[in-house]
């Protein structure tokens, strides 16, 4: 998506940048950058609205500073290529390999995974996603059905459908991220995964024998009652994304809708934790 | 042995909103690092905090390594926060669009005396009630005497 840089001047800037970021944080830009002359403030290109800039107070008042500003469009690009030109393959559980393009195969693992993230999360580099691996690789997945919310590169997804899952449905609300999910499950021949960009809403009635999550504790929370609704009777939800301290919260929000925790494990505080649906 | 720096990168971002769009995407990116896994630990740190403005203070290693510190957020935030406020008066002087509790002030100033260059929290107090100032919100009655 592209981005609008809004570059404000602002004199003194030292007693009215915060404030200024603050009334910028409440129209809906999230993201600022402080310099010596001003800020930088950064908005989705599509939620820009000039008028509603121009209408603040800030612009209003008279004689206490100066404010001025120009703006541009910053287009969209892979802003992780760097990293991800030369990244290491990753081992998980002794069983999945996770690769990218330009490393050599591996035939000595059970499951190979080829991944160009492009901006999405899900390499198997961070915590989250190898403990989710992990405690995907101990469940029967054969033959199940499996969504995957929040999916990013896909690799969950794509893990289930090499350990013989009947169809994942893959969802994730950044079309980034899903383009990117889409692109990973050609180059490794997942067909059973269906790729859409969406919401916890998006499954609607159907339900699944799996559903993994890892998002973050607050996305968690507010869906889990979704997540419940779609899971069968005995069915299970992975969760991951959000740190040890957290795991109450969540274990309290599920067992109110008789989700069960099963187990879970930690790898640098990161949390990863099974419910059953009874 | 301290690892080596590369870099020192200072941003302001709303809790549990950090992606990797500008400017963390151009600032993290160019340095080599990770910046999935950047978004990933802030917006998991900042759960608590989720849609409040947060300075970040991210140091990059020069193995494309990183940590990052989170402040509180700035006074101006917290004021808006306290008056429910979604911004302040285009007339600070003349026109108040709120008012705030000596009370309350301190209670900012409390929350934001580590990032301050104040001794005292009377001294942090006194430059939260000039914010407020600055935006149009008042500060009822006298300053507390301790």
């Amino acid at each position: 998506m592209n981005y609008v840089e809004v570059d404000f001047t602002v004199k003194p800037a030292q007693e009215f940048n915060e404030i200024l970021i603050a009334y910028l944080g409440a129209i809906g830009y999230s993201m600022f950058e402080e310099s010596e002359s001003g800020v930088k403030a950064y908005i989705p290109e599509p939620e820009f609205d000039k008028q509603e800039l121009d209408e603040m107070p800030l612009f209003q008042q008279e004689g206490t500073f100066q404010i001025t500003y120009n703006f541009s469009t910053i287009a969209s690009k892979n802003w992780n290529a760097e990293w991800e030109k030369n990244f290491e393959p990753v081992i998980i559980g002794k069983e999945v390999y996770v690769r990218a393009e330009y490393h050599p195969a591996d035939t000595a693992f059970r499951y190979e995974l080829v991944i160009q993230p492009r901006m999405a999360f899900g390499t198997g580099h961070h915590a989250t996603t190898s403990l989710m691996m992990e405690s995907m690789l101990e469940q029967p997945l054969a033959g199940k059905e499996i969504l995957d919310m929040g999916c990013g590169t896909a690799i969950l997804a794509m893990l289930a459908d090499k350990m013989g899952a009947k169809h994942i449905l893959a969802i994730d609300n950044d079309p980034n991220a899903t383009e990117n999910a889409v692109l990973n499950c050609s180059v490794n021949d997942t067909g059973n995964v269906h790729v859409v960009t969406g919401d916890a809403s998006t499954p609607g009635s159907a339900v699944f024998d799996v559903i993994l999550a890892n998002i973050n504790r607050n996305i968690i929370l507010e869906d889990l009652a979704l997540y419940n609704a779609n899971l069968k009777p005995g069915g299970l939800l992975l969760t991951s994304g959000y740190y040890l301290e957290d795991l109450e919260m969540i274990c309290l929000k599920a067992a109110s809708f008789g989700l069960e925790l099963m187990n879970h494990r930690t790898r640098d505080n990161w949390c990863q934790a099974v419910f059953h649906k009874n | 042995m301290a690892k080596e720096v590369a870099a020192l990168i200072k941003l302001q971002v709303k809790g549990g909103a950090a992606n990797p769009a500008p400017p963390i995407g151009p600032a993290l990116g160019a340095k080599g690092v990770n910046i999935m896994e950047f978004c990933k630990q802030f917006n998991a740190r900042t759960q608590d905090q989720a849609g409040k403005v947060l300075p970040v203070i991210i140091t990059v290693y020069a193995d494309k390594s990183f940590d990052f510190i989170i402040k509180t957020p700035p006074v101006a935030v917290q004021l808006l926060e306290v008056t429910k406020l979604k911004s302040g008066s285009a007339e600070p002087n003349r026109k108040k669009v709120a008012t705030v509790s000596w009370s309350q002030v301190q209670a900012i100033a409390e929350a934001k005396m580590p990032d301050l260059n104040c001794f005292t929290v009377e001294s942090a107090m006194r430059m939260v009630a000039g914010t407020a100032r600055s935006m149009g919100i008042t500060v009822e009655g006298e300053f507390p005497v301790k």
